[in-house]
């Protein structure tokens, strides 16, 4: 599968997809971006992990191949639990697909403390859809904000009603709280970056 | 076992190894070469740096035949037995970009990584560049000022 360097550099991706290939190029550290997959990433589901987050606020799809042929799964319908996918043990994950967006606006935003690290909470946001890392135990929708966007609300209001339905995790980096607040002053900030 | 064929420093190699060896293990080990430490062995600290086909990586991370048929260079594999220093590595020197020198093969591999990719890189991504390695005694000031003078090719021999 492709590696996370090589997505951040592609002239296609960053033309036609460029919250992807941002994505890719904010996990880790060049060493890292060098060896990981998006395809491990993915499988791999961790819900603090950009590309997950990336291709859940694109509404992108993977492909599913095992001896039974090969099916197509929804972004939505990917994840199932802490570090668990909807993959079928005998089933690998042989595509990656993400609609078509040039110069679609994006927002993009990573709270980190220290170099190359996971977010402690991250925000990735386009077309109407916003996404969240490390909010519970899988990347979440903000469905709450993104249905008042589509009612009319402003950035504040709608970013406001960003934790709304989530379940954070607490650990040294952060307790419930703080997620929470993170999660609604990134959702504003990515929303702002859009334009 | 599992026999692997693979380029270290230029010398093809040949060699049984177990399928779980990781590459620095075997490069410490087996080919008898200690330039790349291991730090952390959870692929945080970068002390293990190498390039694996031309492109920086920590070789705690990857598997001695996940590197089969590939090129690896190893800080050693930088300089001819009796030659000079690379000039990355007489920036180091230079900047004096080292306490320790614990973190210093993985540095300079890491750096030399960046500077294929990007030759004249600003400070900042000289620092974004060198995130994956960490130094505990130098602050890493001497150790951007070094890069970079081995970026601008201000580095006496
Ligand atoms: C220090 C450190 C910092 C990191 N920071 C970040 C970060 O900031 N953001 C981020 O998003 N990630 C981060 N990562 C994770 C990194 O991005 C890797 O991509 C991720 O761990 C997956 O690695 P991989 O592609 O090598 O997959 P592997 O480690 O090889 O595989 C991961 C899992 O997925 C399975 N798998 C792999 N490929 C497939 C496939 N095609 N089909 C089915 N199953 C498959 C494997 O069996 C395994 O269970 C970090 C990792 C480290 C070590
Ligand atoms: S030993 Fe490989 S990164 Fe620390
Ligand atoms: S010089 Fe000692 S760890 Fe960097």
């Amino acid at each position: 599968m492709t590696h996370h360097a090589d997505l951040a550099a592609s002239e296609l991706v960053r033309a036609e997809a460029p919250l992807l290939a941002h994505a890719a190029a904010q996990v880790g550290d060049p060493q890292i971006r060098h060896r990981g997959t998006i395809g491990g990433s993915l499988a791999h589901a961790d819900p603090a992990a950009d590309l997950p987050m990336a291709l859940l606020a694109l509404g992108g799809s993977v492909e599913a191949s095992g001896p039974g042929g090969t099916r197509r799964i929804a972004s939505d319908d990917f994840f199932a639990g802490f570090f668990e996918t909807h993959l079928a043990p005998d089933e690998l994950l042989t595509a990656v697909r993400v609609p078509r967006r040039p110069g679609a606006p994006w927002g993009y935003q990573k709270f980190v403390r220290r170099a190359n690290d996971w977010a402690i909470v991250g925000v990735a946001a386009t077309g109407g859809r916003i996404a969240l890392a490390n909010m519970g135990p899988v990347p979440l929708r903000a469905g709450a904000a993104e249905q008042a966007l589509a009612d009319g609300a402003s950035i504040a209001d709608a970013a406001q009603l960003a934790a709304d339905g989530t379940a954070p995790g607490e650990d040294m980096h952060a307790d419930v709280e703080f997620r929470r607040h993170l999660a609604r002053v990134l959702t504003r900030r990515a929303l702002d970056q859009r334009n | 076992m599992m026999r692997v064929e693979l380029t270290v420093n230029g010398e093809r190699r040949s060699d049984d190894v177990e399928p779980r060896l990781l590459l620095v293990h075997y490069l410490r080990e087996t080919c008898g070469l200690r330039a790349a430490n291991v730090g952390c062995d959870t692929t945080s600290c970068g002390a293990c740096t190498i390039l694996l086909n031309g492109a920086s990586v920590k070789s705690c991370t990857v598997l001695t035949v996940q590197a089969a048929g590939g090129d690896v260079t190893t800080a050693e594999g930088l300089t001819p037995a009796d030659g000079e220093l690379h000039p990355v590595q007489r920036a180091f020197r230079q900047e004096h970009g080292l306490q320790c020198g614990f973190c210093t093969p993985g540095m300079v591999m890491a750096t030399v990584g960046l500077l294929a990719e990007n030759p004249h890189p600003t400070e900042a991504q000289v620092r974004e560049g060198l995130e994956g390695n960490l130094c505990r005694c130098t602050g890493y000031h001497n150790i951007v000022r070094a890069v970079l003078a081995a970026a601008s090719e201000q580095v006496s021999s």
